[in-house]
């Protein structure tokens, strides 16, 4: 039974699953991720992410005795009382959650977008840690009921323009425009202001549909020294069915150069391009409401960017 | 000596013009006909993070109940940045 959990709230979870989660050592504490295949108990049976120690593992469980693995043989008690803090990493009601990609790029000898190749890193990089760089990283979005709403022009025209919601467009630069994620974890332009960037939402489509065009430009730089830098244009459209009046589609790409030290140790490359896209996801699943990334210890900001 | 002086200024004047320009450059836009390809060359490709094929739970109670109710053993995945599933 596979399940993903935040350890960083699990560790401080004042409730049931909390409790269950620490006292029976079933969750770990660091950012590459760890694993831990337990009985609905607790009884730890091994440990480590490899196929071994799932092998491991199931050799563990078809050793139990009978009454601890038949199906029904655990009674688990109720759940009780959730911690409330636990609001605050669920996407809230009416919210759009945006499936996100991030993705370092390379350039061939004619100057054409590439995929990157273990070849692209030194050698001191293991062949498998080359390998993950080189795909995409996973992230979600969240647009909160009244920021798209606010997208929306009360009586559309083609051809009207409008800026972002600034909360939008300061969660999106800050928190989604990073190159860090699945690379070394963390934030990289968490202090970006409402100037270091713009995105306009333009009528392309009025009346029972509406569609707006997204574009827009960023110059966001990782520290006042601007050791890292990246300046991505904006791409996208978005579409709403006055009928259901649901968005149906938000598409959005963030593509342009990233420059600075390497962020993926072994890189060789000081300036590659790198892009990152936002798609709607309609109808999603338990893990795909899973907290973003940023919105773990700077949840507050995640949820209300402070203007700056 | 304010001929040398002269051309300092000028090579001066002429180096801060390329830096000006060069901070001020805008990135280059998006064309709406590369949107999509673009787009579809940033997401996953196939093959690529297949950790997402799995139908994950994301409460440890659920996970309990379900693994009782059907005699199995629980996988459990966890990280100090979020659920390893996503950041990853």
């Amino acid at each position: 039974m596979p399940v993903a959990i935040d350890a960083m709230f699990a560790r401080v979870q004042e409730d049931s699953e909390g409790e269950f989660l620490r006292d029976h050592d079933a969750i770990v504490r660091t950012s590459s991720g760890a694993v831990r295949i337990i009985t609905a108990n607790g009884k730890r049976l091994a440990r480590g992410l490899g196929i071994e120690s799932v092998k491991s593992a199931l050799e563990e469980w078809d050793a139990l005795p009978e009454e601890e693995r038949r199906p029904g043989a655990v009674i688990v008690p109720e759940k009780g009382k959730p911690d409330p803090r636990l609001a605050d990493l669920r996407p809230p009601e009416g919210c759009l959650i945006l499936r996100v990609a991030n993705r370092h790029l390379a350039r061939d000898d004619q100057d054409e977008l590439r995929y990157l190749l273990v070849d692209d890193f030194s050698t001191s990089r293991s062949q498998r840690s080359a390998e993950r760089y080189a795909e995409s990283s996973n992230d979600f979005l969240w647009i909160f009921e009244e920021e798209w709403k606010a997208l929306l022009p009360e009586k559309p025209r083609v051809g009207d323009r409008a800026p972002v919601p600034e909360a939008l467009q300061l969660r999106l630069f800050r928190y989604h425009m990073n190159p860090m994620l699945g690379v070394i974890g963390g934030i990289c332009f968490r202090y970006s202001a409402t100037d270091d960037g713009e995105l306009t939402a333009v009528v392309e489509e009025a009346g029972n549909r509406v569609r707006l065009r997204l574009e827009g430009s960023a110059k966001l730089s990782h520290t006042k020294r601007d050791t890292i830098t990246y300046e991505p244009a904006l791409f996208g459209y978005v579409e709403y069915d006055a009928d259901t009046r649901t968005i149906d589609r938000f598409d959005l790409i963030a593509f342009g150069n990233l420059d600075g030290p390497m962020l993926m140790e072994g890189f060789l490359e000081s300036t590659r391009p790198f892009g990152v896209a936002f798609e709607l996801i309609k109808d999603p699943n338990p893990a795909e409401t899973l907290r973003p990334h940023g919105c773990g210890k700077h949840s507050s900001d995640y949820h209300r960017p402070a203007p700056r | 000596m304010r001929r040398f002086w002269s051309k300092f200024a000028v090579a001066g004047a002429l180096l801060s013009a390329i830096c000006m320009n060069v901070a001020s450059a805008e990135p280059k836009p998006i064309p709406p006909e590369q949107f999509e390809s673009l787009k579809k060359r940033i997401q996953p490709q196939p093959g690529e993070n297949r950790f997402w094929e799995i139908p994950w739970l994301v409460s440890i109670h659920e996970a309990r109940v379900k693994a009782a109710a059907e005699g199995k053993p629980i996988y459990v995945w966890s990280g100090s940045q979020g659920a390893p599933i996503t950041g990853c």
